[in-house]
């Protein structure tokens, strides 16, 4: 599925905008970054609480293409500054971890993007 | 020089996941019987036990260090130790009013207890709950705590709250004074990924976890400025638990 079909579904805010037309055929959640690194799949959708700028570098490291933090939290200035420089999707919602991911999988799993 | 017994990273009955018998008596016992002369009161997220165990222990030769160890929003560990005890009760009031918990269940999450200079409970510290997070980034956090005379390390990096479990690799616009690290093969990871200069606590909770000295410090005394100097020189010398 197309990032930006996935952002438009589920009213996602575009905090930080890189590439749009990605394919999403992943998911991880994630708030300790060293088990993100070791469990991220390549273009996933990452959801998260962490909102320290070294998600952006894990973000690379691990493919994702695009952050989603729920509950309407903020990213700390030096992480949107840095996602600026990387162009790296930031997205977030309202909703809570659970809501989210609970739509975003299934609505993955039901067009057989996973 | 002298070669120092220490334990830079330790907890007191006021942390809340630490043993209710923590206090400056059971310690006294402790400390003497495993040879720590040199320790830091490192509490999570207040400084308010400090001055009772500096005026506990003034008549004897255990050298107390001023600490805390603060929990930031990243969830984060980080111990501060401070030159001086008004600086670091400064910042302990700092922290505690940026703690995001306020209201918590002491019988579930713990007892926070404040001593007096005798080592005598004093009273309970109701709110806030100690073993919340800062409201502050771990770069706010280590950029305020360089406006004093300070050594700031992250805890135990590779553990629960440590530093690189929290945060996957090393921020890069942070400079620490050290890490702490707990075994032979951490320090080789730390190494590996840049860090040079090594500290090392007990992180004691409970009694048995003061039963021994974490490392060995050679300097010429137990100033602040001969242990910020013994870090730089690595004359930090760990002695590893197995």
């Amino acid at each position: 599925m197309i990032l930006e079909d996935i952002i438009s579904e589920f009213n996602l805010e575009l905090v930080n905008e890189g590439n749009l037309k990605v394919k999403i055929n992943a998911g991880v959640i994630g708030d300790l970054l060293s088990e993100v690194m070791r469990n991220g799949k390549e273009n996933c959708i990452w959801i998260t609480h962490q909102t320290h700028q070294n998600i952006i570098a894990v973000a690379e490291v691990i493919g994702a293409k695009a952050i989603l933090i729920p509950e309407n939290l903020n990213y700390l200035p030096e992480t949107l500054e840095r996602a600026k420089d990387m162009r790296i999707n930031l997205l977030k919602t309202e909703l809570s971890g659970f809501e989210i991911t609970g739509k975003i999988y299934k609505i993955l799993k039901d067009n057989g993007s996973i | 020089m002298a070669l120092f017994n220490c334990s830079f990273h330790n907890h007191t009955v006021l942390s809340p996941c630490a043993d209710i018998s923590m206090s400056s008596d059971l310690y006294k016992e402790l400390l003497l019987k495993s040879n720590i002369n040199w320790l830091a009161i490192t509490d999570h997220n207040s400084t308010r036990n400090i001055r009772p165990f500096i005026n506990y222990f003034s008549n004897t030769d255990i050298k107390i260090v001023p600490g805390i160890e603060v929990q930031t929003i990243e969830e984060v560990h980080v111990i501060i130790l401070f030159n001086k005890l008004d600086e670091a009760e400064k910042f302990g009031k700092f922290i505690e009013s940026s703690l995001i918990i306020n209201k918590y269940d002491p019988e579930k999450f713990g007892y926070q207890i404040c001593l007096n200079g005798e080592g005598d409970f004093e009273y309970i510290l109701e709110n806030p709950y100690l073993g919340s997070s800062s409201k502050y980034s771990i770069n706010k956090l280590v950029m305020e705590a360089k406006k004093y005379e300070t050594i700031v390390f992250p805890a135990h990096i590779f553990r629960a709250f440590g530093l690189i479990t929290q945060l996957g690799l090393p921020p890069k616009d942070i400079e620490f004074d050290a890490v702490e690290v707990k075994n032979e093969k951490e320090i080789e990871f730390a190494k590996d990924l840049g860090f040079s200069n090594f500290i090392f606590g007990n992180d004691a909770h409970t009694p048995d976890e003061l039963n021994h000295f974490s490392c060995q410090v050679r300097a010429k005394n137990r100033s602040f400025i001969a242990l910020k100097e013994a870090i730089y020189n690595k004359k930090v010398y760990p002695i590893w638990q197995h």
